[in-house]
Formats: C-alpha cells, structure tokens, sequence
C-alpha cells in the first residue's frame, strides 16, 4: 500500500497545512494590502477546496472496494512528535471526515468570498478567520486525541475576536458567552479523554501512553473500558463527559443559549462557519470519539439524547417564531436542526447515522447560505429586525429569491439536500424503535415552515419600502458567486444524493455495527 | 411495449422542465420568447400524452393499455444500508388520463397567460413558475413510488407558494402563499407519516410492490405489533390526511379560497388542473390500500360530501366572481372524494372520472373569469351584468361550462361524471357502511341541485341583465389569444365525457400496477368466474343497472331544477321580487354562510394565535430560565472571583505578602543595624556567635 504523499505530506495534512501557511501569509503582508490578503485568503481556500473535492472523489471511488484497493486509507499520515506522552501528529479520513473537510472548504470559500467588503481592519479579520478554519480542519482530519483537542481550541479562540471585535448586538456579552461555554464543555470533553486515555494505558501497559485513536480503539476491543470503576460501569461513567462536553458545540438542549446569541452577534463570514461547520464538530466528535471508544457507554445514554433531541427539534422551532431578529430565528432554527442530527445519531441505525452525517453537510450548506445573505443586507441595512425591514424584493431581488430557496431548503422541500438528509433521520428514527420522536421530528417541520415564510415574509416581501431605496443588490457575477455557489450544491446533493450518502454510508454502517453488537439499535 | 411507451414519461417531464431552465436564462431580456417556449414546450408534452391516450379512447382494451403501461428502469437515488431508495417513471391508464388531461389544461393556461399577463413587470418569470409547477405535476403524475410522488408533491407546495404570491407587493398576497403552503404542510404531516408507516410495514416505495403485499394480505411482520388492517387503516389515514390538505378538504380547505390571490390563470392552474388534483389522485392511485379496511373509504365519502355542501352553501352567497368559483372547486373535490368513497371499482372510476371532466370545465370558467376580469376590472359580480352583448365568446364558452358543472343531461360531460358519483354510492356494496353512503348520495343530490343554482347565479348577475357599471360595461373586450383557450376547454367539457364515459364504465377497469379490486380475483377477465363469485357479480350487475335508471329520474331534475331556480331568481321580475321578500327570513343563514361559518376566524383563535402564545412562552423560558440559569452561573463565578479576589487582596496579599515584606523589612533594618560599624556592637556578636557556638559542640558531642 502505497502511502499517497505530496511534498512529503499527505493531502489530509496539506488541508491543515494550506490554511496553516494561508495565515502566515496574510501575517507577512501588510496591513494596507487589505486587497493582496484577500486575494491570499481566496487563493489558500480555493486550493484546500480543491482538495476537498479530490478527497471526496476517492472516497467516492473507494465504496465497495477491499481494503487493500483504496485510496484513503493511503492518505493516513502519522508522524511522532512527542514520544513520552504518546502524541503524534496522526491524520486519516473516512467517509465521514472526507464529508466533514468537503463541507468545510465549501462554508470558508463562501465565507471569504462574502468578507470581500470587510475593510475594517481586514487583515486581522482574514487572519482569524482563516487561524479559525484551520482548527476546524484539523478536527475532521485528526485521528490524535491530543490533535483533535488541540484544533477544537484552536478553533473557538478566534471566533472570541471575530465575534468581539467585528461583531454587532451586545457584541461582548455573546464573545464572552459563547467562548466560557465553549471552553467549559472542552474542559468536560478533555476530562473525558482523559480518563480513556489513561485507562487505555493502564491496561494496554505499553511503555508509553498514546493519544491515538487506533491506541483507544485496540484497548476498547482488548477490554479496556468494561471493567467498572469504583462501583460503576466505566463506560457509563465517561460516556457524558464526551457527551455532553462535545453536546455543548452540538448544541444539545439545554446548552444551546450560547449558539443563537453568538450567531446574532458574529459578522457573516464568521456566523457562516459557526453554524455551518463549527457547530458540528459537537456531533462529529460524538460520532468519531465517543461512540467508537465507548460503545456501551452509548447505547446507555442515546434513549436521553433521544429526548433532548426533541427539545431541541420542537422548542428550537417554536422560539424561533417569536424572534423578531433574522439572525436569531436562523439561530434558533440551526439549533431545531441540529435536533434531527442528534435524533439521527440517537437512532443507533446505520440509515439514522448516515441520515445525521448527511445532515450535518445540507444543514452547513444551507445555514451558511442564510448567514451569508442576511449579512448581505444588514451591511447595508444595519436593521435586522423584522418589523423594521419589508418589501426588500422590490430592491434587491436577488437575494429576495435566494432567501426563498433557503428556507425551502431549511424548510426540508424536496429537491435540496434538506429534504434527503432529514427524511433518512426520520425513516432512521423510526426503524430505532424511536417512533415517538419520528413523529415529533415529522411535525417539527410545520414550525419551521412558520418560522421561514414568516421571515420571508416580513423581510422580502410587502409594498415597495422607500427606506430601502439605496440597497444595492449582488448584481455582479462576483458577487453572485457565493450565493449561487452555495444553492447549486444543496440543490446538488438534494437530486443525487448518493454522490455522499453512498460515501457516508460505510462510516454510518461502521458506527452502526459497532453500536448493535454493543447492545444497541 | 415500444419504444415511444418507454420514452414517454421521460419526454413528458423533460419539456416542461427544460422550458422553465431556459426561462431562467431568458426571462428578464426576452419576456415574450420566454413565454413562448415554455408555450411550445408544455404543447409537445401534451402530444406525447395525448400520443398515449388516444388509441386508448378509440378501442384499446383497457387490458391491453394495462399491459402497455410504460416505465422506465428505475433509476438509484440513494442508497444506504440495506435501503436503496429508486426513482422510476410509470404510466397507467389512470396516469394517462391525467397526463392528457394535465397537459391540455396547461398548454391552454399557458396562451391564454400570454394574453392575460401582457404587461405584467415579470412576464417571463411568471411562465418558468407556471411551467415548473406543470412539471411537478407531472412528475406526480407519472412516479412509480410513493417517494417521487412526496417530492413532486413538495415540489407543488412550492411552486404554489411562489405563484398564490407572484403579486408579493400586495399583502393579501403574502398572507395567501404562506397560508397555502401551511395549510398544506399540515397535511404533509400526515401524508409523510403514512408514508413512513408504509414503508416500514412494506419495506418499499414502489407501488407494484406495495400493491402486491395487499393483494397478498401479508405485510413485513412486526410494526408495533399491529396485523395488517390495523396498519393499512393507519397509513391510509396519513395519506388521506395530506391528500384533504392538497384538495382542500374540511377542515383543510382554508387556503384554497384566499389562493385567490394568485393572477387569475394560477387559479386556472391551481384549482383545476394540477394542485387540488394531486390529493385526488393520491387516493385513487393508493385505492387498493384504501379498500383494505372497510371503515376507511366511508370516512372518504363522508367527508366529501360535507366538504360539497359547506363549501357548495358559501358559494352561493358570494359576490366576488373568483372566490364563487374557489368554493365551487373545494365543492367539487368533496364530489371526488365523495366518489371515491364509495369503494369499488365504480367508486375509483366515479371519483378520477369527475377529476378529469371538472379540471377542463373548472379550468375553462376560471379562464373565463380571467377574461371576464381582464375586460372590467373588477372581480365584484355586482359591478358587472349584460357583459354577454361584450365578450360572446368568452359569455359562450362560460355557459357551457356552466352547463357541464351543473350536470346538463347528455351533452355535458359533468352530467356523466356526476351521475357516475351518485351511481357509485347508490349502488355501494352491501353492509353496515351501505346506509352511510346512501346518505351521502341523497346529500349530494342536494349538493348537485345547489351547484347549478348557485352557477346560474354568478352567470345571471355576470352575463345577463342591465351592466351595472355603465363606465366598465362600455370599455369590455376580448381578445383571440384568451378566447382561443377557453373554446378548446369548452369543447372538452363536453366531449370528455362522452370520451371517457364508456370505457369508465367497464367494470374490469383495474386500478394500475397490475392491482385488481377485489372481486375480480382471479386477476383476468378471460377467466370465467364461478359459483358463488358468478352469483354475487351477476347480483351486483343487476344492482348497479337498476340504480343507473333510477338515477337519471334524480339526477337531471336536481340540476336542471338548479339552473332553473338561479335563472329565475336572478332573471326575472318574479325572482327579483321573491329574493326580496325572502332577504328578511334568511338572513340569519345568509350571515352564517356570508362569513364562511367563522372557519377562519376560528382558526386565528385557537390554532394561530395558540401557536404564538405557545412560541412566546417557549422563548420567555428560553430567555429567563435557561439562559437565566447561565447568566446565574456566570454571576456566580464573577461572584466567586470577587471573593477570590478579595481573599487574594486581604487574605493572601495582606497576611502573607505584606506579612513577609513587613519581616523583610524588619530584618533588613536588624541586619543593617547589626552592620553598622560600631565596634561595641562587633565585639558583642563575637561573643555571642562563641557562645552559641560552643553550646551547639556541647549539645552535639556531649
């Protein structure tokens, strides 16, 4: 097997690399070259997008083959780095991580092609943001516990500044917030890993301990984890440290207050990232560390978050119709959706998981779009209030129309990756024995239609609004880019599913499997 | 099969859905050859459907078209697991005749729009979103899957969201899409849970593949241990419940009126030929599931038919020519699902009959109230009259429509497909649901005695009698681009029944995907049946023919005495003076029907303003109590490092740091003072330090 490599590096690596070497770029240029660090940042994204889409093509290609004929297991790179505490920078993908860095690359291009017009200290702005998405790669690519807490860091502390420094709406509070919680629920993760990777060590007895995941995988197989531990099931006892540390990001009812305020607060490009990708690292993290590492630990606690995920679905809904700021309803609304993801993880059924995954891509996708055009008037506006806006279509009708195909999106309307995504969450919930919450998340959709044709309504349509008579609609194709970027993929992915669930799907079975023999599904 | 069968379905979508691709490029710098493509590209859809339905109606055997069904190999849309979920394309004699009937609507709504939407600021967009929408309907039309069906379903909602909505600077406009696509989002609801349950017991979309498992009575065991009935009964009401959403059945029928809204060819569109047809549809295409337990195609027919007489009691109030014409259609559906209801393989026929004969002459009264809107300018019947002298044809055309609606005897073809209705229920089979539907037909006589009275109403006070505006009446015409249309749709709401009526009245009509009712088990008409099954059919012959005569002695008095009634009342002296009279004494009835029995606003009460309180609380709570409960642990730890900080300031900086500086200090002065240079002070230490010194020797060797 023929380890795959490019000056020396794997892809995977160069997909944290590239963003890694982006910033130092932007560092090195000055800050009056505000147009060369954006054309840096473009020209750093569009390269990892590329990537992206060349990882998701052998991923594709590698469904149904023999182990030995794929591609992406010759992508895994791992290189020691500090030997005594068993950390080494360790990268590999499957399925679901190709997904996840696809996703990724998508939300950021997007991202900074919407920042063109930050010019308050562009630099700096560029700079967090890209230090913020190489963290976010770095968690979908690690396979090095000591890695994936290090990126998961690495990804909260910038959006403190974006939100802190470029943000709008109580600005302080929501920084302050959002980075306490974050960091409270890592400090619970990292407890959590902690505990299994000391236990690993302690049972393996190597010389030395290891943050690799394969490490924690071979203890869980050799028994590691069964054993109780001070009168209590160790699975039972770590599993909601992972849980609900990583549940916090997801974010699970009810430790979501932090997301709809900080949403609220972010400037575009950085909402963008935080509800399209940020916010599911929460789920990724459950799916990649603590349901593999502790299987019986998740078979006890899915039936609780299969009833905080309603929460999550119904209560997220509801809230969401009686917020009058835009971005708060698409906050709100992130966090009912972020509900199917956890319904569909709690399923414990391979169509569920996949379902979930899958969502968590549509959901990236849509939720940038939304960000992403509501900053494109609030610019301008500097209102986001629903009372206040109204009979936008008549100035800019471009973004009216784009703003209507989101909510179909979010509406789950068939023909967008929405639909596909929530409609296997729901099929999955079921076939889990969940029937109840299949039901509940059947209905959650009429709040969620409520909740956007309000929005449409209240910001797009009505009588011609002279107030909004200078808004400057995307005109160039420039412009247009982003938004239309981002509707062909869902649209995409909404007609030819496969092109991911196919790819998926053999993560989902993993996950599933391992789950069932665990007592579950 | 040939190959043109084969293509078929595939053509049928693809011109549609390619002429609203091209719109997207050309509708803003060339509106009329937009318009005009997407003309041309629904036209050609209907001579393929048309390709496909004829030879039909001219003598093929409805077995062999059964046989010729065409459909295209599947197509994998996903897979996961052991699920992979395929799209494939399928078209029966039930799908044929919608696919002609879907198409022929569209194409004449489509002429007729470039006419009536001249002028309009998004001409060009207007005809994408009326050509995508025909395209969801066909793609409903033509699935071979529950699953294409929900997504072409959906992906009417949408369309109709965007058209109810075209005029979205006007309010009324805003709140008519949104309530349209919610209302019908509601019975989604029930439509996608019937379509999980279904899934789950049959582990497939596929009809033929459903349909195989109820012929077979055995589903896959073990959804929450209920027996086949039992689930079937479900599921059924899941869809029916989406299917009363779409057709706009009580209580769901609330959108369909305020849809209104919508430039009037997207009524056209909506209410006749596409939208309110797909729930129709969805309960004939899904009959034989229907049929499995008997309690469920009474609720149908019962729920029609209310449906007929509410809606049917508020259209006779109605001043505004288009909502007359709305409450008519949702008096319509009730008809077809009254219809369907019936059960049987008369039922099935009864109800898709109607389906299709309404669409044309439905489609053909609200193109020719768009013309009628589009020469006065107004939507009020009471500002209009005499307008036939104006707008003869458009004045033709509508009164054979109205004729047809209001089942004229023979030459119509409403009269066929109302009387297959009635039929259908009187000659139901026997058991305890036999006296349910009895009732039904005598209340549907009633409904199709009200239907022509109030039609010949809004004809009367339209088209006849003095104009009431002289200024409007003066400046009325018409032009060939619209009245073309409207004289193809009149001449199907004849002809159609004449087409259709005999081969619907086979009773070996089977009901698609190779399912065939019940007592035809054998499953072919060639083999003779026996015994008991002889007995039992020859029984039921000789019932329906029975009833086919006594009916005509019921049928054609109750609409020929409603034309009457409406045209005396409303064009005689006679009338005039006995409406007069009868205001005072009805009044009350008239307040009630006037205000559409309050649904509305009781809907605003309870449903609306429910939700909204529920959503406030809900983000009170949200707002005080869990975010309190952060905000509280957040003041706790700022109180935390107060007390930190003052235990830091008093504790630790005062006790301890000042404390050891305060000692430093203090030695420093004693060191110095020891240093000071006096020689007394020297000498005194030397011996001192001697002394210590030699007591330590003493203490340690001692």
């Amino acid at each position: 097997m023929e380890p795959v490599r490019f000056l020396g590096l794997s892809p995977l690596s160069w997909v944290v690399a590239i963003p890694a070497l982006t910033t130092l770029g932007i560092l090195f240029t000055p800050s009056a070259a505000k147009n060369a660090v954006r054309r840096i940042a473009l020209a750093g994204m569009t390269l990892t997008f590329g990537i992206a889409i060349w990882i998701l093509v052998q991923a594709a290609g590698d469904v149904g083959l023999d182990a030995s004929a794929r591609v992406l297991p010759r992508l895994a790179q791992k290189v020691e780095w500090v030997r005594e505490l068993g950390i080494s920078w360790n990268v590999g993908a499957d399925g679901m991580g190709a997904a996840m860095v696809f996703l990724t690359s998508i939300v950021i291009f997007a991202g900074v092609l919407v920042s063109w017009s930050v010019e308050d200290r562009t630099k700096e702005f560029y700079l967090s943001l890209i230090a913020l998405v190489t963290g976010v790669f770095g968690v979908f690519v690690s396979r090095d516990l000591f890695w994936f807490y290090f990126s998961y860091e690495l990804a909260v502390i910038p959006m403190y500044l974006l939100i802190g420094i470029w943000g709008s709406t109580n600005k302080e509070y929501a920084s302050m917030k959002l980075t306490l919680y974050l960091t409270t629920g890592a400090v619970c993760a990292l407890v959590g890993l902690l505990m299994v990777y000391f236990r690993a060590w302690a049972f393996l007895k190597t010389p030395y301990p290891s943050f690799d995941l394969d490490y924690i995988l071979m203890a869980r197989d050799a028994g590691a984890f069964d054993a109780t531990w001070r009168g209590m099931d160790f699975q039972v006892f770590a599993f909601p440290f992972l849980l609900f540390g990583f549940g916090a990001i997801a974010p699970m009812w009810p430790l979501h207050t932090w997301s709809p305020m900080g949403h609220a607060a972010a400037p575009s490009a950085a909402s963008m990232l935080h509800a399209g990708v940020l916010m599911k690292l929460g789920s990724f993290a459950i799916l990649r560390i603590a349901v593999p590492a502790l299987p019986e630990g998740a078979v006890w606690w899915m039936p609780v978050v299969a009833v905080l995920c309603m929460f999550n679905i119904l209560y997220g809904g509801l809230v969401a119709i009686a917020q009058k700021d835009m971005k708060f309803i698409v906050g709100y609304s992130s966090s009912s959706h972020m509900g199917y993801v956890l319904l569909g993880i709690a399923s414990m059924t391979s169509l569920g998981i996949n379902g979930a995954i899958f969502l968590m891509f549509a959901h990236g996708v849509m939720t940038a779009l939304a960000f992403a055009l509501i900053g494109f008037f609030y610019d301008q506006t500097h209102v986001r209030t629903i009372p206040d806006l109204g009979g936008m279509s008549h100035q800019i009708p471009f973004i009216g129309t784009a703003f209507v195909f989101m909510s179909m999106a979010s509406a789950g309307v068939p023909g967008f990756a929405n639909f596909a995504s929530e409609v296997m969450v729901m099929f999955g919930a079921w076939q889990g024995g969940l029937k109840w919450q299949a039901v509940v998340a059947v209905l959650g959709i009429v709040p969620t239609g409520v909740y956007l044709l309000r929005a449409v309504k209240g910001a797009f349509f009505g009588p011609r609004n002279p107030r909004w008579d200078g808004l400057r609609d995307a005109v160039t194709p420039f412009q247009r880019l982003p938004f239309l970027f981002l509707i062909s993929v869902l649209l995409l992915f909404g007609f030819w599913p496969r092109l991911l669930t196919d790819v998926i799907g053999e993560s989902a079975d993993e996950l599933a499997g391992l789950l069932a023999r665990a007592g579950g599904g | 099969m040939n190959t043109v069968h084969q293509l078929a379905p595939v053509l049928i979508l693809a011109f549609p859905l390619l002429g609203a691709v091209v719109a997207l490029f050309t509708e803003r710098s060339k509106p009329r050859l937009t318009a005009l493509i997407s003309t041309a590209a629904i036209g050609m859809s209907f001579l393929v459907a048309a390709g496909i339905v004829l030879p039909h109606v001219w003598g093929m055997p409805a077995d062999r078209l059964a046989e010729e069904i065409a459909s295209v190999r599947p197509i994998t849309w996903m897979t996961t697991g052991t699920t992979a979920v395929e799209f494939g394309f399928h078209i029966d004699h039930l799908g044929a005749a919608l696919l002609f009937m879907v198409t022929l609507c569209s194409t004449m709504i489509h002429v007729f729009s470039i006419g009536y939407m001249a002028g309009e600021t998004r001409f060009g967009g207007f005809f994408r979103w009326i050509g995508f929408f025909t395209f969801s309907m066909l793609g409903l039309v033509v699935s071979d899957n529950l699953l294409t069906l929900y997504v072409a379903w959906e992906l009417m909602g949408l369309s109709s969201y965007k058209l109810i909505g075209f005029l979205y600077h006007k309010p009324s406009a805003q709140e008519a899409c949104k309530k349209a696509f919610m209302t019908t989002r509601i019975g989604d609801v029930g439509m996608f849970l019937g379509i999980v349950l279904l899934y789950l017991a049959t582990g497939t979309f596929r009809f033929e593949e459903i349909f195989a498992q109820v012929q077979a009575k055995a589903f896959l065991p073990g959804v929450a241990g209920m027996d086949f009935e039992t689930v079937a009964m479900l599921a059924s009401f899941g869809l029916l419940f989406g299917a009363m959403g779409k057709s706009a059945q009580f209580p769901l029928h609330v959108w369909l009126p305020d849809a209104m809204e919508g430039p009037t060819p997207v009524s056209a569109l909506i209410h006749a030929a596409t939208m309110v047809a797909a729930g129709v549809y969805l309960v004939g295409r899904m009959y034989p599931l229907f049929e499995v337990h008997e309690a469920v195609l009474p609720v149908v027919a019962v729920i029609g038919t209310f449906t007929a007489l509410f809606a049917g009691t508020i259209a006779v109030c109605g001043t505004d020519i288009k909502k007359v014409l709305a409450y008519s259609t949702i008096s319509q559906l009730g008809f077809m699902f009254a219809g369907l209801g019936a059960g049987g393989a008369l039922g099935f026929k009864a109800g898709l009959f109607h389906l299709v004969t309404h669409a044309f002459f439905k489609a053909c009264l609200f193109l020719g109230s768009g013309s009628v809107i589009h020469a006065v300018h107004t939507q009020e019947v009471g500002q209009m009259g005499g307008l036939w002298r104006k707008i003869p044809v458009t004045f033709a055309t509508w009164m054979f429509a109205t004729l047809a609606i209001a089942g004229f005897p023979w030459i119509t073809s409403g009269f066929y497909s109302k009387d297959a209705i009635l039929l259908a229920l009187a000659a139901s089979e026997e058991g305890p649901w036999q006296a349910v539907r009895l009732g039904c037909m005598a209340a549907l006589v009633g409904g199709a005695f009200l239907t022509a009275a109030y039609m010949m109403r809004v004809t009367a006070l339209t088209f006849f009698g003095k104009p009431r505006e002289q200024e409007r009446y003066d400046h009325a015409h018409e032009s060939p681009v619209m009245t073309i249309p409207l004289v193809v749709l009149a001449v199907m709401a004849c002809l159609a029944g004449f087409a259709w009526h005999e081969r619907m009245l086979q009773p070996e009509m089977v009901y698609g995907f190779g399912y065939f009712p019940a007592h035809r088990a054998s499953g072919l008409p060639a083999v003779a049946l026996t015994g008991e099954a002889l007995e039992a059919y020859n029984r039921h012959a000789e019932h329906v023919a029975h009833w086919h005569h006594t009916l005509l002695f019921i049928a054609i008095p109750a609409g020929l005495g409603g034309l009457a009634l409406g045209s005396v009342l409303y064009m005689t002296p006679v009338g005039a003076l006995a409406r007069e009279k009868l205001r005072g004494p009805l009044a009350p009835v008239f307040t009630v029907w006037k205000n559409k029995y309050w649904i509305d606003e009781i809907y605003w009460a309870t449903f609306v303003a429910g939700s909204v309180a529920v959503s406030r609380a809900m983000a009170w709570f949200d707002r005080e109590i869990v975010d309190g409960l952060v905000n509280l642990a957040g003041r706790l730890g700022l109180r935390l490092g107060d007390a930190s900080g003052w235990a830091d300031r008093e504790v630790v900086d005062a006790q301890f740091v000042h404390g050891a500086t305060g000692l430093a200090w203090g030695a420093g002065g004693l060191f110095s003072a020891m240093q000071g240079g006096r020689v007394r002070v020297y000498v005194y230490q030397a011996v001192m330090a001697t002394a210590v010194l030699a007591l330590a020797v003493a203490a340690v060797y001692g």
